[in-house]
């Protein structure tokens, strides 16, 4: 398994204010890898140090070998971050053609991909509808089909089915894992368990501090209840 | 092109914007509207001496001045007096302008219905001579407001509509995205260049249209050239208002700018005359766009100049652009470094 993200004992200051503490970790390619943590854990700090839209104060971050951000290594990144950001004023297909266009995406090509996403995320009734008619979990759903519309290797979703409901839940995980199958690396951050324990590995942080790092299998079994919001209660973890 | 497609999506969002809409477009005809009947008022017809006028003046000042009978020794007296606003007096080929020169108001009076008749009567074979008793002989007090306000019309919309969607990218975290695709900085300055920089076009288009040809405004240069200059003007609002949202945490705060940015503008744009200022003071006036923007559409309006007399002040407000696209582009490395 060749290493997609490399974070090599990075820091992260606001100010004075330290909000990722000495982390190091890697992600391996086709793993789906779960960040857990609490609320102002800094997660969000550390998936966009990974996205390049942050710069880390000490130590470094590599994609796909390159120090971000890059222009070549943006191109192979889905990003999706907690709030939609989306253009409410524009239809759905506005909204993917946009940031379709802005990977290079043209034609045919982009309208059949559009299509496709589109299906997947279960809104191409939706498409030529303004996106301020639509409810929350849809503009979620546009916000993760802008996401993979370019086909990226590697996708970085930041709480990705908040406020979607458990139906739509499992079908875009079936497309998580599908994705998995064909290679694609995927760095999710939740705080709902029940998410975390689909991720293959997780990286538990606590106050901007890497606490655990393991597979979710060997973390699950070092709790006493098998449940994994164990950890966040035990003081210390062997790593 | 990326440029363009961020272009376009602007262009897309704007139009579905109605309200954004009026404002651009019809905010400043409505405004430019009320300020003209405003300033209209002023020009009440001013009374008025002849003194071996022809008919053809005569006849037509009556549409612009109340006309009275005055023996030619008493019309300084009785302009001290004030009992007549000004005269006119026809000597060798000349027209002689008198007037008592100290209120503002009377003298621009003078002067309006004096200019409007000319502009009935060409070719006109006489030369202006301004006599006033009092004070210079300087007649821009009034005609010259006309040009600022259309010049500030296209400066504040702009500026704000680009301030509040550019901050609104921010907020609702669609630059964040941008910013995750491989799209460069500048592309994104020069979209928004771009998708904006149609609908200034167009509002300089409704403006100078609306102005000259619908509220008659006093214009003696070419209508294009006035355009020209607004779209320069509209320019640098645009790329300001960028760059100062970039300060701004919400719309809100946007708005707060338009007192400290936009109304020490209209001091000094030459609403209010500058010119017994102290060199210092004056400074502060010369690091601001609208005032180059006001000299050069008077000088096109007013004295009926073309683009390359006025070539230091386009380049100046260009020059203003420039800078702040540039500033832009670097302060956007602050959400991304590259």
């Amino acid at each position: 398994m060749s290493e997609v993200v490399r974070i090599h004992k990075v820091d992260r200051l606001y100010g004075k204010k330290s909000v990722i503490k000495n982390i190091s970790m890697n992600i391996g390619e086709g793993e789906i890898f779960g960040i857990l943590g609490p609320s102002g854990s800094g997660k969000t700090t550390l998936i966009k140090l990974i996205a390049g839209i942050d710069k880390c104060s000490k130590g470094e971050v590599l994609v796909y070998g390159k120090e971000m951000p890059d222009f070549t290594v943006l191109t192979k990144i889905g990003y999706m971050g907690q709030s939609d950001a989306l253009y409410a004023d524009l239809t759905g297909y506005d909204n993917l053609s946009f940031f379709g266009s802005l990977y290079n995406l043209k034609g045919k090509e982009l309208k059949s991909r559009i299509q496709e996403v589109a299906e997947i995320v279960g809104l191409v009734e939706a498409l030529n509808k303004q996106v301020h008619h639509y409810s929350g979990g849809m503009k979620k759903r546009l916000s993760l089909a802008i996401s993979i519309l370019h086909r990226p290797t590697l996708l970085i979703l930041d709480e990705p089915t908040v406020g979607i409901d458990p139906v739509l839940r499992k079908q875009i995980w079936k497309q998580f894992t599908d994705m998995k199958e064909q290679g694609t690396t995927i760095i999710i951050t939740t705080h709902i368990m029940e998410e975390a324990e689909k991720c293959e590995r997780i990286g538990l942080i606590r106050e901007g501090e890497l606490i655990a790092l393991d597979t979710t299998e060997r973390l699950i079994s070092q709790t006493e209840t098998g449940k994994i919001e164990d950890l966040y209660f035990k003081n210390e973890v062997s790593l | 092109m990326k440029v363009f497609a961020i272009a376009k999506r602007i262009i897309k969002q704007f139009l579905k914007d109605k309200r954004s809409l009026a404002m651009i477009f019809v905010a400043p005809i409505v405004l430019l509207f009320l300020f003209s009947f405003i300033l209209k008022q002023d020009d009440s017809k001013p009374t008025m001496a002849l003194v071996n006028a022809p008919q053809i003046f005569e006849n037509e000042l009556k549409n612009f001045a109340n006309i009275v009978d005055v023996d030619e020794s008493k019309i300084k007296d009785q302009l001290k007096d004030k009992e007549i606003d000004g005269a006119v007096v026809f000597k060798n080929e000349k027209i002689i302008v008198q007037f008592e020169g100290t209120d503002n108001a009377r003298t621009s009076a003078v002067i309006t219905s004096i200019q409007d008749t000319i502009k009935e009567i060409t070719p006109s074979q006489f030369e202006l001579v301004m006599d006033p008793i009092y004070g210079s002989d300087e007649m821009e007090t009034f005609d010259s407001i006309g040009p600022i306000f259309i010049g500030f019309f296209s400066f504040l919309f702009v500026f704000i509509l680009a301030g509040i969607s550019f901050v609104r990218e921010r907020l609702t975290t669609t630059l964040e995205r941008l910013l995750v695709t491989p799209v460069k900085r500048w592309e994104i300055v020069f979209g928004y260049i771009i998708g904006f920089g149609f609908f200034a076009l167009i509002q300089s288009l409704i403006i100078t249209i609306f102005s000259i040809n619908v509220l008659d405004m006093y214009n003696v240069g070419d209508a294009w050239e006035v355009c020209v200059v607004n779209i320069l003007l509209s320019l640098t609002a645009l790329t300001l208002g960028m760059l100062l949202s970039a300060y701004a945490n919400n719309e809100f705060q946007v708005v707060q700018f338009i007192p400290v940015i936009v109304v020490p503008q209209i001091l000094f744009s030459g609403i209010f005359s500058t010119a017994f200022l102290p060199d210092w003071f004056k400074v502060f006036g010369s690091i601001l766009p609208l005032t180059y923007g006001a000299e050069a559409l008077r000088a096109i309006m007013i004295k009926g100049q073309s683009l390359t007399d006025i070539g230091l002040q386009l380049a100046i407000l260009l020059g203003f652009s420039i800078c702040f696209i540039v500033i832009n582009i670097f302060a956007l490395k602050k959400q991304r470094s590259i």
